[in-house]
């Protein structure tokens, strides 16, 4: 553990709560500095499993195909010396494309040229079972229980050939055997479904709207998960007697709500998986209730720890202060308003775009137009270009917007996939 | 050890390990971090508070926890609940939801995605001109494909039929009142609509396989009136009844011969 960063947890938040109040919102700051293991070539051992939809439908058009298993050989030629890896497609069911026996197997310079030759020979048949992918990346995961364990799932279309209950059930038994990035490749995949895989697996959902731009995005995630310097990291929150935990929701660099998530460790606290760690820093948004106390009186609310494995490597403390001073009790602390508006922008755009799928048109374009006015009001400037393609903005301020008549599939996707990607605070704010 | 306002005993010396309440004397901490190395499992901001018993100077305004009567002192006033101990009667845990299990579940059994299993033979793909998604369903085709996960599900080592190494993929529109599946007999007078004696003639297949029914909903049915090797449906093992109609929806796979896969496709 000797190349573990240095983590440091910082609380954004403003304690004081008017007499009666009992609602304590705070922003935790989770970061790290050091080395990633990557530059020192030691440390953390790692695993990496590539899974390449290979359904039918990659073959059309064929270009999708060439340019998976392109990429496919960028993210070989990325992994590190020692790195233990293999090649998964899938389709009705999940084959072992290199190595052939099912195992996983170091990287170096003859396997990875092994690799990227079965990868060249794969070829587009059959269907779509992703519980079925998952399964054999987490049997492959299952002997390398320890070290990062980072897989990358590719597909181009819904789950077809299994049901919902088969899918939720392998990626039940996904959780926490491995953090896992997904991707959809054109326009025919489920946002919702794929959506639901990466959040359960704490792994990044994007869409690559033609397919030339995967390579540089499977070399971007194979890079990424190289540079992870610790595997299972934990936020492990305590609360005091009769305090309720309302929500523990990362909110940087995505929106993605932890509350279920929780592992009880005793009566009053709870873990909270948060995968890989490596150079990078996280926020959380944390809500708890409390029972009101006097005025004057003040009490740690959330008691937050960074756990790797049954050490503390970071702690901050959320307080409540009960105050009868309103100049102190209103104020807002700017973090905690701009992701609360984050999470309110996320959840926007996809109950606008769902309801305009329904033909909802009205809550369409109230949904959108508060979408468009928080991502204009935050600097979420990825966002609010991504909506201009879906409505006509008449003034973002006050979120007036049109409906357009002609959106392309792929601007909708992309917009539903990339609603939960949050932005930082504007300068001079937090 | 220090004690809280309210009477509990605490680890921690700046706020109660119980109720979170800062205990006297101890510095309003700052929502600081601790530096990674260090591993203070509890913190020591503040100094010890001399064992202040509750009786709630601080602690007043508080609820209380079991009938929500307002704090008076160290005991509730309408029900006797005590603060310093949480007692008095029993207390009401707040209700925990069960929490998903967290750390790396058992292995799975060894079921779907097992190379060895069994091969599932599929096809997902709308043809390259989507069509329009709307109105009834009228229009239908099959999309009929030398199927290598099929063939490699269905043919065992010992047989002779080598899977064919081109074999570009047939689209037939269905129409009329009937489609038949099957192989070419000039001398029977049989000519199947889908006809599988057309290269890569697929060995497997009967004259009358099976026959594809239009239905007055505009849907379709398959019937096998008694095929030799059978006719199966969507990876099934077991080949479906001869002489019964079993009904197709849209991406619904049929499967006959060696590696004859036939999807039905609804076009709009
Ligand atoms: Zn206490
Ligand atoms: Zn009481």
């Amino acid at each position: 553990m000797s190349e573990q960063p240095d983590f440091s947890i910082r609380i954004d938040q403003n304690k004081f709560l008017p007499q009666g109040g009992h609602e304590v919102h705070a922003i935790v700051t989770v970061e790290s500095a050091g080395a990633p293991v990557a530059a020192t070539g030691t440390g953390t051992s790692a695993a990496e499993v590539i899974i390449i939809d290979t359904s039918g439908s990659m073959d059309y058009p064929r270009n999708k195909m060439t340019s998976a298993i392109k990429a496919a050989q960028a993210a070989v030629d990325t992994l590190r010396d020692g790195v233990n890896f293999a090649i998964v497609s899938g389709s009705s069911r999940a084959t072992m494309v290199y190595p052939r026996a099912e195992e996983l197997i170091p990287a170096d310079a003859h396997t990875r040229a092994e690799a990227k030759a079965a990868l060249s020979r794969l070829t587009a048949t059959g269907g779509t079972a992703m519980g079925a992918w998952l399964t054999l990346a987490g049997r492959l995961f299952a002997r390398h229980p320890d070290g990062i364990r980072h897989a990358i799932l590719l597909t181009d279309g819904k789950n077809q050939h299994e049901s919902p209950e088969q899918l939720d059930a392998a990626v039940a038994q996904a959780v926490g055997r491995f953090v896992c990035d997904c991707r959809g490749v054109g326009t025919d995949w489920e946002v919702a479904e794929l959506r639901k895989v990466a959040s359960a697996l704490l792994g990044s959902l994007d869409m690559v709207a033609s397919p030339e731009a995967l390579e540089a995005d499977f070399r971007a995630m194979t890079e990424a998960a190289m540079g992870k310097a610790v595997a299972d990291v934990a936020l492990r929150v305590w609360t005091p007697q009769y305090a309720k935990l309302r929500f523990v929701k990362q909110v940087l660099p995505s929106v993605e709500d932890l509350t279920g998530r929780r592992a009880d460790v005793d009566e009053r606290s709870g873990d909270y998986p948060l995968g890989a760690w490596g150079s990078e820093s996280r926020d959380y948004h944390i809500c708890v209730e409390v029972p009101a106390g006097e005025v004057g009186r003040e009490m740690r609310a959330a008691w937050v720890k960074l756990m790797l494995g049954d050490q503390v490597v970071a702690s901050g403390n959320v307080l409540a202060e009960w105050t009868d001073d309103e100049a102190q009790s209103t104020r807002i602390n700017p973090k905690v308003a701009h992701y609360t508006g984050q999470a309110e922008l996320a959840e926007n755009i996809q109950v606008g775009l769902q309801a305009r799928k329904d033909g909802d048109l009205d809550t369409a374009t109230a949904r959108l137009g508060r979408a468009v006015a928080l991502a204009h009001q935050s600097g979420n400037e990825a966002i609010a270009s991504l909506l201009g393609k879906v409505v006509d903005v008449d003034d973002p301020a006050t979120g007036r917007v049109r409906l357009r008549k002609d959106v392309d599939k792929a601007d909708e996707m992309s917009l539903d996939t990339r609603s939960t990607k949050t932005v930082r605070t504007r300068r001079g704010e937090g | 050890m220090a004690i809280c306002p309210a009477g509990h005993s605490s680890t921690a010396t700046d706020y109660c390990d119980v109720c979170g309440a800062r205990i006297d004397g101890a510095a309003s901490a700052p929502s600081a971090s601790v530096p990674s190395g260090s591993a203070p499992v509890t913190s020591h901001l503040g100094t010890p508070a001399p064992g202040t018993p509750a009786s709630g100077v601080r602690a007043a305004g508080e609820a209380c926890p079991d009938c929500g009567a307002p704090r008076t002192g160290r005991f509730c006033e309408d029900c006797g609940y005590d603060y310093a101990v949480g007692g008095g009667r029993p207390t009401p845990r707040p209700p925990e939801a069960a929490p998903p299990p967290s750390a790396p579940a058992p292995p799975p059994p060894p079921a779907a995605g097992d190379p060895d299993e069994e091969d599932p033979v599929t096809r997902d793909w709308a043809p390259p001109k989507a069509p329009p998604p709307e109105p009834p369903a009228t229009d239908w085709a099959a999309v009929v494909i030398a199927d290598r996960e099929y063939y490699d599900r269905v043919v065992t080592e010992d047989e002779d039929f080598t899977f064919p190494p081109y074999s570009p993929s047939r689209r037939i529109p269905l129409s009329g009142e009937q489609v038949l599946i099957g192989r070419r007999s000039a001398s029977r007078g049989i000519t199947p609509e889908i006809d599988l004696s057309e290269p890569p003639a697929d060995p497997g297949v009967s004259h009358t396989h099976a026959v594809l029914l239009a239905k007055p909903d505009g849907s379709w049915t398959l019937v096998d009136p008694g095929s030799t090797n059978g006719t199966t449906v969507n990876e099934g093992d077991t080949p479906i009844p001869v002489n019964v109609e079993v009904p197709l929806r849209d991406g619904d796979r049929v499967h006959v011969g060696v590696w004859t896969t036939i999807t039905l496709r609804r076009l709009r």
